[in-house]
């Protein structure tokens, strides 16, 4: 986090008519891997398709590299080059294989040398295991592979800036363990921006996480600053506490509690990412009259 | 996968030939590699270069416009939606999509490069094994008629399908719109084709139509006709057409939307009417019997 910001958010707002997707977010994205969090229809995608250019928001500053982001084509073509990003789902042509799928992408990411273009989609496969099968056709591929080749298209060229939307998706718990280890690598000399569903996978990899809540950035700290959130908030008893935002009978009998007001017979807890991350999207909830 | 030590990128993008020409290849080679491009290569190669003494070399045109143009629609749309989902997969690549339609337009001459080795073995044949008397055509027609029948029907129908093919990809790219469109095309040229008397000056608005054949008379169904207009402007017209289709795919890019690209979109749509207007109003001012029976 003591790099320089590789993108900065001034009041960055997207409308889609009456609709406010993203609502006046101040952010400064750095190195390491930053965690991206948030219920379904929060701005999650929203804001990493400003960030990836897809999209010009409506108002707001968005300087990405230290170019406005939404400015002229040619600023925004500045930025994707430098940018890997990996969208939420996936569609892959019909008949092609891995190498060639990649080695598609990469020209449009201008790889025109076809020797070391080729070099690179091998490199790419290499990390992400597909490298033993290259030829292989992409429909003759596991739900966890294909994920894992849309990937490595991320990763053509080690961009400076990695946006990965639900990475994990679809993965088996090894394959996920592999990716953390990718990630991580690669947040070691670049910056991740990892929006997720996962909490585990925040609280394992990474440094920072912030927290989207009905186009708001409700949190942004560490994860470590995210858990603290919750303390003195998650109980364990044997009956469920009153008031609870969540709360659900474990594995040993133990009924694990959310926020309320505990009884004597309940004891303190350690609080998750996940634990602050629900109580956090319960307080919004309850901040905004919706019943948790 | 590795947890540390990440290996990185060695050296980057450093341009080694523009990116259209690149992608172009990559796009030639997925043409050349879709089945109904193999079906219609191979048909038109099997079926379309055998000459006709009977009645006229000429009718092999239908087999390239079917096998490489018609055929060669759906396949470029289906290629076309690939393009469309590769870019979608990258999320934020640099090179924009008028670069890839582009290089989708050049994979059309792919088509056209076998559409252009039937007409130069047909147009041997035409002229080295002509049309008996009784045949198509007949009568005092020019050289350029000829080639210019055979090249219209032919040849560019199988440039004409692709980039077709392309403008339904970008701006009507679900599945199935494709192969009806190419339906609804097949049954308006069976009726535009010159079978109806009232119709045959109008035909020539369409990408591909007959300049006679054994269309007949009420005497002989089997008789040998010329219909009216001019084969010569009617490949101006459809040049203008494929030049069109251009336009209107690279006109789904928002980025491509310039003043050029419009002028040039308007300069080919004047040209084709005007070339439409003159197909039909110059050349063969009525329908011409053949007096021989075929």
């Amino acid at each position: 986090m003591n790099s320089p910001p590789v993108a900065v958010t001034r009041g960055l707002t997207k409308r889609y008519g009456a609709t406010v997707a993203l609502d006046a977010v101040d952010l400064s994205i750095g190195g390491g891997v930053t965690g991206l969090l948030g219920p379904n229809g929060a701005g999650k995608t929203t804001l990493i398709r400003l960030l990836t250019t897809a999209i010009a928001p409506t108002s707001g500053d968005l300087t990405v590299f230290g170019l406005p982001a939404a400015g002229a084509l040619k600023d925004r073509t500045e930025v994707r080059r430098h940018l890997g990003y990996l969208p939420q789902e996936v569609s892959f042509p019909r008949g092609m294989t891995c190498f060639r799928f990649v080695d598609y992408i990469a020209v449009l990411k201008e790889w025109t040398d076809t020797r070391r273009r080729h070099a690179e989609v091998r490199r790419v496969l290499d990390l992400v295991g597909l490298g033993d099968r290259p030829t292989k056709p992409i429909r003759a591929l596991s739900g966890g592979q294909r994920r894992r080749l849309a990937l490595s298209q991320s990763l053509i060229g080690s961009p400076r800036l990695l946006v990965l939307d639900e990475p994990t998706t679809g993965l088996d718990p090894e394959q996920r363990a592999s990716l953390r280890g990718l990630l991580s690598s690669f947040g070691a000399s670049g910056a991740v921006l990892l929006a997720t569903h996962q909490t585990e996978d925040v609280a394992a990899l990474c440094e920072r996480v912030i927290v989207m809540v009905d186009g708001g950035a409700r949190f942004d700290g560490t994860v470590a600053e995210l858990v603290g959130t919750a303390a003195g908030h998650v109980w364990l008893g044997d009956t469920e506490v009153p008031g609870a935002i969540r709360s659900w009978r474990t594995g040993t009998g133990q009924v694990r509690s959310i926020g309320g007001t505990p009884p004597a017979s309940a004891r303190a807890a350690e609080p998750s990412v996940e634990d602050a991350y629900l109580l956090m999207l319960g307080s919004a909830a309850v901040a905004s009259g919706v019943a948790a | 996968m590795t947890a540390v030590a990440l290996p990185v990128a060695k050296g980057g993008p450093v341009a080694g030939g523009s990116v259209l020409w690149r992608l172009a290849g990559l796009e030639v080679r997925r043409y050349a590699r879709h089945p109904l491009f193999l079906v219609g290569a191979v048909g038109t190669l099997a079926i379309g270069m055998r000459p006709d003494p009977v009645s006229s070399t000429y009718f092999n045109v239908i087999v390239p416009a079917a096998a490489l143009g018609i055929l060669g629609l759906v396949a470029m749309a289906s290629l076309t939606r690939g393009a469309d989902l590769l870019g979608r997969s990258a999320g934020a690549a640099p090179v924009p999509e008028r670069v890839q339609t582009g290089a989708l337009a050049l994979a059309a001459l792919l088509p056209f490069a076998v559409g252009l080795v039937w007409f130069a073995w047909n147009a041997y044949l035409a002229f080295d094994r002509p049309p008996p008397p009784s045949g198509f055509p007949f009568g005092d027609v020019s050289t350029g008629w000829k080639l210019a029948v055979l090249f219209g029907c032919g040849a560019l129908s199988t440039l004409g399908g692709p980039l077709l093919g392309i403008v339904i990809g970008r701006w009507w790219p679900r599945r199935g719109v494709a192969p009806m469109l190419a339906v609804a095309l097949v049954a308006a040229t069976i009726i535009m084709q010159g079978l109806f008397e009232p119709l045959r000056r109008v035909r020539l608005f369409m990408p591909f139509t007959y300049f006679g054949g054994p269309f007949g008379t009420e005497a002989d169904p089997e008789r040998v006709l010329l219909f009216p207009g001019s084969p010569q402007w009617w490949v101006g017209y459809l040049v203008c057409l494929c030049g069109l289709a251009v336009v209107a795919a690279l006109w789904h890019d928002r980025s491509a939307r310039d003043g050029r690209l419009r002028t040039t979109g308007l300069v080919l749509a004047a040209a084709a009417v005007a070339t439409c207007l003159l197909a039909t109003l110059t050349g063969l001012d009525h329908t011409l019997v053949n007096p021989l029976s075929s």
